[in-house]
């Protein structure tokens, strides 16, 4: 308990540090929200009446204290831009990322590991070399690209879906899958290949160690031995990769939202950057750390599930 | 039991077959300890296998016939052959620390061969489990039922192996080099337990070794194997007592015995070359970022001084500090206090494995010039002759210098890395457990060539081991350390005759050689 207890500290400084750390950029990066938001009809006495009213002329610890006690409070501000809520512009964004991203990492992992487990069964084989070939060129296309590729084949040429044709969850939810099954696919690509050479590596790696031998010596078949004895070894660096697999995608899901047009955190993260729409900017990037730390957080729990070794560095 | 005849092993896993094992025949009957003995190579540990059914079938061609109670195990199915693994015939290895699933509860590992040969229920499986790690001599073994293999020693891990082994109540144990990897207290103490579950449970065992003088001690039978043929076989006594053929007799007398006496040596007026006064080292573990640093001490006040042309042996088990006093001799460790004297560059070092103690990616040739280069002062001629003329002293062929060490036997490694040591010409040479991982033949020939080093360049060598016969053969002195502290110092000759300190007498009988005074 005191391990998770210390834990949850650090995840919280680390939050703040970050929280921080973006509030500074933005003050330091030209570029004025004042200014931004007046666009044509700024004169130099109205942009400075405007910066009065949002507050922008106070000091910069005031304001970023200001906004800390606020978002501690719940209150995440209100859009420089639309006038509205932050939480309620970001409510129903929120859903379809992270709709898209564990849509993604459940295909990798469904596909991958059955994958990996099938190459390393047969290692040297005619399979094997196909998958590695196709694994080595999958691996180099970037999930943008893969994009485009998957809105040619499957929109334009067997109309699949409609390329542009966002379903929102609130008119269908089976469209709305429907609809992000793609560009989740596009994500998941290029992590399936990845994650298949690491498994098959794993797996065909820990075959050789000496511990098979001895689960062979007490009856054990092939399959008694694969999954009984080595899975678990081998998928060691599996989780690892995973971990970051899934921080690397809801960062990603950015541009594959411009892509495929969907209105996820991705695109209102592009919007309010350019924009200057601070209050937006803070709550994606602060949530987006937060849901980072929390797998890495989560993925620590899993790998020392699976290693007892790491089990003992953490108590002692 | 099990009848053996004319077994062939042939890989075929590269173009050309290529055979390790020829005619092999062996009989053993219900409760019979055999040995097998042979050097690396010998083909000893795939006759193992193969009665265990643990050679893959796809690179192997067997010829022979392997029976076991009637039922011919290279023919049979696969789904038979299972059926006995693990049941009838089990087996334990020599790596006692990468032999056991590192992920896997003990437990488990132990329960898993009545998982898969019986329909005992949970209960039935956690009672049968403890009984066979109680049944190996595990201390607490509802405790370490529920341990990972990390958390044991390399001794207790090869009892879980025991344990996993016994614990369908097999009627063959094929053990192979199973102590090769431990000390020798511990050694001592798993022949023990063998002969005990042979005794007990009449449970045969085949025993794989090297190690001539466990064979003897433990077997009733012997096998000599060399080069995939077996040379001789028959009864222990007759086989040590009255060896037939040439390898049986040079493979006995490679054996470092305590048999001649050795006039003593005086080194008084010889120059000191090493000096080491009330060394103490201590390492540091702490519990997290704030947790309280905990001391452990490791070397207790060591002193002692090397002369010019003296060997001085060094004994004692794992953890007993020999190793960390090496490095703190050499420099690698400079956390020590105390006084150590010595001129600086004069020492250096040999370590036990070389396997892994020269550089896979340079040749023989490179990596004996290296000191030479690191000191500077050569030419690119001068330091190739040196270096060659190094290879020549250890006595290899100099030709050897265009190649890998991955290209040269253990023996052949071990020569290049004494030349090595001796490149930048030492007065002092630490040679840390350097023949341990050979095979007696070999150690014999690393010592003869250690010995005349000594002589031809005036070394001194600190000896470290833990294996009193060839510390007998090789060194003018001997100091027995325990636990950090040296516990008894002088001649062999004194200290195998007249020891003073238990502990020293504890290591001379887990040697086999505590009655040796009676040969003076």
């Amino acid at each position: 308990m005191k391990y998770v207890g210390k834990k949850i500290l650090t995840m919280c400084l680390t939050l703040l540090l970050v929280s921080f750390l973006v509030f500074l950029c933005f003050t330091v990066i030209p570029g004025d929200p004042a200014l931004a938001k007046l666009g044509t009809e700024a004169t130099p006495e109205r942009v400075e009446a405007l910066r009065k009213e949002m507050g922008l002329d106070r000091p910069f610890m005031v304001r970023y204290g200001d906004w800390l006690i606020s978002f501690i409070q719940g209150d995440m501000g209100k859009s420089y831009s639309y006038s509205l809520p932050v939480k309620q512009m970001l409510a129903d964004k929120v859903p379809i990322t992270v709709t898209m991203s564990v849509m993604s990492i459940l295909i990798i992992i469904f596909v991958s590991i059955p994958l990996g487990l099938y190459v390393a069964k047969r290692e040297g084989g005619v399979a094997d070399r196909v998958i590695y070939a196709v694994n080595q060129v999958i691996m180099a296309v970037p999930p943008f690209f893969a994009g485009i590729l998957i809105t040619l084949l499957f929109g334009i040429v067997l109309k699949l879906f409609m390329p542009g044709g966002y379903v929102s969850y609130t008119q269908s939810i089976t469209g709305f899958l429907g609809y992000m099954i793609f560009p989740s696919i596009a994500i998941a690509l290029p992590k399936i290949s990845m994650t298949v050479k690491l498994l098959r590596s794993g797996l065909v790696g820990e075959k050789k160690k000496d511990y098979v031998r001895t689960a062979y010596s007490r009856g054990n078949n092939t399959k008694g031995v694969l999954y009984k004895h080595i899975l678990k070894n081998a998928m060691l660096p599996v989780v690892t990769f995973l971990g970051m697999t899934f921080t690397d995608i809801i960062a990603g899901s950015i541009i594959v939202e411009q892509v495929f047009s969907i209105p996820g955190i991705g695109r209102i993260l592009m919007t309010s950057i350019s924009n200057r729409d601070y209050p937006v900017v803070m709550a994606v990037i602060v949530s987006l750390a937060a849901t980072v730390i929390v797998i890495n957080g989560l993925v620590d729990l899993i790998y020392q599930w699976i290693d007892p070794r790491i089990r003992l560095e953490e108590q002692s | 039991m099990l009848e053996v005849r004319d077994l062939n092993i042939e890989f075929h896993d590269h173009s050309k077959p290529e055979t390790v094992v020829y005619d092999f025949d062996l009989v053993m009957e219900e409760g019979d300890i055999v040995g097998i003995v042979g050097e690396s190579g010998s083909g000893k540990t795939m006759s193992a296998l193969a009665i265990c059914g643990l050679l893959s079938r796809r690179d192997m061609k067997k010829r022979g016939q392997i029976l076991f109670q009637g039922k011919e195990l290279l023919t049979c199915s696969r789904q038979e052959m299972r059926e006995l693994q693990g049941d009838d015939i089990a087996i334990i290895f020599q790596e006692p620390m990468t032999s056991l699933n590192p992920v896997m509860k003990i437990g488990w590992q132990v329960e898993e061969a009545l998982k898969l040969h019986t329909n005992m229920t949970k209960e039935k499986r956690y009672e049968r489990a403890i009984w066979a790690l109680r049944e190996a001599e595990l201390p607490f073994p509802e405790k370490v039922y529920d341990q990972y293999p990390h958390e044991l020693s390399g001794g207790m891990r090869q009892r879980v192996m025991i344990a996993a082994a016994i614990v369908c109540r097999p009627k063959i144990l094929v053990a192979d080099e199973p102590t090769t990897a431990l000390d020798v207290t511990i050694q001592a103490e798993i022949i023990e337990l063998l002969q005990k579950l042979n005794r007990e449970y009449k449970t045969g065992i085949l025993f794989i070794s090297h190690d001539l003088s466990l064979v003897r001690k433990l077997c009733k039978r012997v096998v000599v194997m060399q080069n995939g043929y077996i040379v001789e076989q028959g009864n222990t006594e007759q086989i040590f007592g009255n060896p037939q053929k040439e390898y049986t007799k040079h493979l006995i007398a490679a054996i470092p015995g305590c048999d001649q006496v050795k006039e003593e040596k005086d080194f008084f007026h010889e120059e000191v070359v090493l000096s080491v006064k009330d060394i103490c080292v201590s390492y540091y573990s702490s519990k997290g970022i704030l947790g309280k640093k905990q001391e452990q001490e490791v070397l207790k006040g060591v002193d002692f001084t090397l002369h010019k042309g003296e060997v001085l042996g060094m004994v004692g088990e794992s953890g007993c500090g020999k190793s960390t006093l090496a490095k703190v001799i050499v420099g690698l460790n400079k956390a020590y206090s105390g006084k150590l004297e010595c001129e600086a560059g004069s020492v250096q070092m040999v370590f036990q494995d070389p396997y892994s103690s020269l550089n896979p990616r340079k040749t023989i040739g490179w990596i004996l010039e290296e000191p030479l280069k690191v000191k500077g002062g050569y030419t690119k001629e001068q330091r190739r002759q040196k270096a060659l003329s190094m290879l020549t002293k250890v006595g290899l062929d100099p030709e050897i210098a265009n190649r890998y060490p991955g290209q040269l036997s253990g023996g052949q490694r071990q020569r290049v890395a004494i030349g090595l040591a001796l490149m930048s010409e030492p007065k002092v040479l630490v040679a840390d457990e350097p023949v341990s991982a050979l095979d007696v033949t070999i150690q014999a020939q690393i010592l003869d060539l250690l010995q005349r080093l000594k002589e031809e360049m005036g070394l001194a060598i600190l000896f470290i081991s833990h294996d009193l016969r060839v510390v007998y053969e090789l060194c003018d002195h001997v100091i027995i350390m325990e636990k950090g502290k040296i516990v008894e110092r002088g001649t062999p000759q004194k200290i195998y005759t007249s020891h003073e300190h238990p502990y020293t007498g504890e290591l001379l009988k887990v040697a086999g050689i505590e009655k040796i005074a009676e040969k003076f």
